[in-house]
């Protein structure tokens, strides 16, 4: 395999024009996800098209060009009617991508992914298949406000039938996209727009990533810290700045979110006894809070302190920057919620 | 106004006690200070007396039963009067002047008083659940047990270091949930030290259990000729009937005596190490071990240093006297820096004494040996040899240094006129 750097977003196009090379029954429907290419009145004189900017981030540009209208199908603001069409066509033998161009917007998708792509395959008594990937992106930090900003991946995480991904990096983005498409199930991923412009090694070749297996990106013996999506960095950088104080930190990048990996947490809590969960998800009804129980439940008698979640504070995302920095997990945060469970770690460490 | 009596503490590490014997029935009439019953405990009986005149209202207990220190034994009060029903529970223990209720002290003193009282028993701790199977895995007392983590919680690391130590404390609370679980997973480890023994049998058994797990024991073995020993000893008693003296000198006093000297000479082996605290003692206090129809005791005769042949010789006598008559209090068994054990009547030559604790040695005493020695001139002769076994803490003391020890030893055996300096 041939690699090289590519930015995030660059893996996800990617990904999305190799399984439409590959196969044919695969489509793209959402709101200016073409573009302005081919439309009438932006054509020029000597009959080029502009080239289409590709969704609002540009993240599907040049997919039009090379797959045309009829796969790459730009609608009106109108995501009940889209999502609708596109779980129909799930049902019916395509292999459609629907994006919904920010998840705050799910209220408007929401019956056909909860009420129908989730169920129909159960109440058809698996006669139906419907291999939709509903592509979304989420997250603060872009200076978006607070309809704009949320992290509700565990809103759609709830929903039995469902699968959820969020990658963390180039590389994961492209192989569980490539997965989540060859899925016979609703998948939702769910891509955080800070991390669109982060560079990773990515392979040109097509290769997909398991759904439902987190990550290990770093061995540890005394804490265990599961983070999702961009968190993964805020858990690095966690890990690297108690390494002087003899805080051994396994990283666990959980890629899934639903089903999420509870072999590989409840592995690495027996191991290190200690859990911080890092989810930018409000902190109730959410996946840290959701493993935070399981967790208290399956390994209780291996923990060695109390579960931590470290989540978005119970507001909304604020528009100010001073206070959306304040919003976003960060490593000084996970460092005094770690504080009293590696109390003792770090007293020994000192002796 | 009733009054209660209580179980006393009778030495640091009295836990409980056994009801030996009633001397009042309810309804008896007591006199302040009258003996109300006796207990015994660990290698001790001990009268209880009454704290006040009265009439004998409420017994807690019969004859062989064991109760904590702390627990009401029985109740004094008025004639006809009701014992309240705070009594049993709402113990003063200043009643009983013999009790030394000791303050509640640091976490790690803990199990000196477990059941002392019941409030320190129900104090809420807090332990992580690894934490706390660890413990009950491995029967620690987790009431002895620091916490280092967060909000102070005991984590797996205070465990870890517990039995890093070897300090696994047997509990109560450890022994009573074994039996709770299924007979088939109670192992024998989970029998608590010494249970269904006699109180000086559980005694024996915790101090040898101590020792063994406290220290790291080694013995060495050599015999001195004990010819001139014999020659000083029959020269002393002459003198003595010559002057028409009681005192009868053995050789252990002399054995005793010249173990005395060589200890002053030698301190690393008259010495203590407890609770991280290594204390070499300039005063000899000896322990002599002296055996019971049912057990054995260790008298000390303190000050050992500063008494000639004769009062050594006295002290002696008494001392093994009172243990074997049962007249012994914590004063005449504790504070020992060495002791002597002598198995020469029973025809032993070398053992390994086991380390009374906290001592860093103990010196065995074998039967005498005749043998055959070759002298100078080539002509052979018949001598006496006395076999002697050190055993030490080498944590504390070297072989070399042990063996140092035994030689200023036989020095003092072989130069018997050294003894009266």
């Amino acid at each position: 395999m041939t690699e090289r750097t590519v930015t995030f977003m660059t893996a996800i196009n990617e990904a999305m024009a190799q399984s439409m090379r590959k196969d044919e029954t695969v489509i793209l429907i959402g709101t200016d996800v073409a573009g302005g290419a081919e439309v009438d009145h932006l054509v020029h004189e000597d009959g080029r098209y502009d080239d289409a900017f590709g969704g609002v981030f540009g993240l599907s540009k040049g997919l039009v060009t090379e797959f045309g209208r009829e796969r790459v199908i730009d609608t009106p603001i109108a995501e009940h009617g889209y999502f609708s069409a596109a779980v129909g066509a799930a049902a019916t033998g395509l292999r459609p991508i629907a994006e919904l161009m920010f998840n705050d917007f799910v209220g408007f998708a929401l019956d056909p992914i909860l009420n129908q792509g989730a169920k129909m395959r159960y109440m058809f008594g698996g006669k139906a298949k419907i291999p939709l990937t509903v592509r979304t992106v989420h997250g603060a930090g872009a200076g978006a406000a607070a309809q704009h900003s949320q992290t509700l991946y565990g809103l759609f995480g709830a929903i039995p039938g469902v699968k959820v991904v969020v990658p963390s990096n180039p590389y994961d983005a492209k192989g569980l996209m490539l997965a989540a498409i060859e899925d016979d199930n609703l998948v939702v991923f769910s891509e955080d727009k800070m991390l669109y412009g982060v560079k990773g090694d990515v392979p040109e070749d097509y290769y997909t990533i398991e759904i439902g297996k987190a990550n290990v990106v770093r061995e540890g013996s005394d804490l265990t810290i599961v983070a999702i999506g961009k968190m993964v960095q805020v858990a690095q950088e966690v890990a690297e700045r108690l390494n002087p104080d003899g805080v051994d930190v396994e990283v666990i990048d959980l890629r899934t979110i639903a089903p999420w990996d509870q072999e590989t947490v409840i592995e690495s809590v027996k191991k290190t006894g200690r859990l911080i969960v890092i989810d930018e998800s409000n902190p109730h009804n959410n996946t840290a809070t959701d493993i935070a129980s399981v967790i208290a439940d399956k390994a209780f008698d291996y923990l060695d302190g109390p579960i931590k979640t470290v989540c978005a504070p119970n507001t909304p995302v604020p528009f100010a920057a001073n206070l959306e920095k304040a919003y976003i997990p960060d490593a000084d945060k996970v460092l005094r919620v770690a504080d009293e469970i590696i109390e003792d770690l770090k007293k020994s460490h000192v002796m | 106004m009733s009054e209660t009596i209580v179980m006393p503490k009778l030495g640091m590490t009295m836990t409980e006690g056994t009801i030996t014997e009633w001397y009042k029935d309810v309804g008896d009439a007591v006199e302040k200070g009258e003996p109300v019953l006796m207990i015994s405990s660990e290698k001790l009986n001990q009268d209880v007396e009454a704290p006040n005149s009265g009439i004998l209202l409420e017994k807690f207990g019969d004859v062989e039963d064991e109760l904590k220190v702390g627990d009401a034994l029985a109740v004094i009060g008025e004639e006809g009067e009701k014992p309240s029903p705070t009594d049993k529970k709402d113990i003063d223990p200043v009643s009983v002047e013999i009790t030394e209720f000791e303050k509640p002290a640091s976490p790690a003193d803990m199990p000196k008083q477990q059941g002392v009282t019941k409030h320190q028993r129900s104090d809420r701790i807090f332990i992580t659940p690894l934490a706390r199977r660890m413990a009950a895995n491995h029967n620690i007392d987790i009431q002895s047990v620091t916490g280092s983590g967060g909000k102070g919680r005991i984590t797996k690391q205070d465990i870890e270091r517990v039995l890093e130590s070897g300090a696994e404390v047997q509990t109560e609370s450890a022994h009573e949930l074994a039996t709770h679980q299924s007979a088939a997973t109670v192992s024998e480890a989970i029998v608590s030290i010494g249970q269904g023994l006699s109180p000086m049998r559980k005694a024996i058994a915790r101090n040898m259990r101590e020792s063994l797990t406290q220290t790291a024991q080694l013995t060495l073995h050599r015999k001195a000729t004990i010819d001139p020993l014999i020659d000083f000893q029959k020269m002393l008693r002459n003198e003595l009937s010559a002057s028409n003296s009681e005192l009868k000198l053995s050789l252990t006093v002399l054995l005793a005596r010249a173990t005395v000297l060589a200890l002053q000479e030698f301190k690393p082996m008259n010495a203590t190490y407890q609770d991280g605290q290594l204390t070499e003692s300039d005063e000899v206090h000896l322990g002599i071990a002296t055996s019971l129809e049912n057990g054995l005791l260790v008298p000390v005769i303190k000050n050992a240093h500063q008494k000639t042949i004769g009062t050594l010789a006295n002290e002696l006598k008494d001392v093994t006297e009172r243990a074997r008559n049962g007249e012994v209090d914590q004063a005449l068994l504790s504070g020992s820096t060495f002791t002597i054990t002598n198995l020469g009547a029973s025809g032993i030559e070398y053992f390994t004494p086991i380390l009374n604790p906290t001592e860093t040695g103990i010196l065995g005493i074998g039967s005498l040996q005749e043998e055959l020695a070759l002298k100078d001139d080539g002509t052979i002769k018949a001598i006496k040899k006395i076999p002697l076994s050190i055993t030490f803490d080498h944590q504390i003391v070297d072989g070399v240094a042990a063996a140092e020890f035994l030689s200023i030893l036989v020095k003092y055996i072989e130069s018997p006129y050294l003894l009266v300096l």
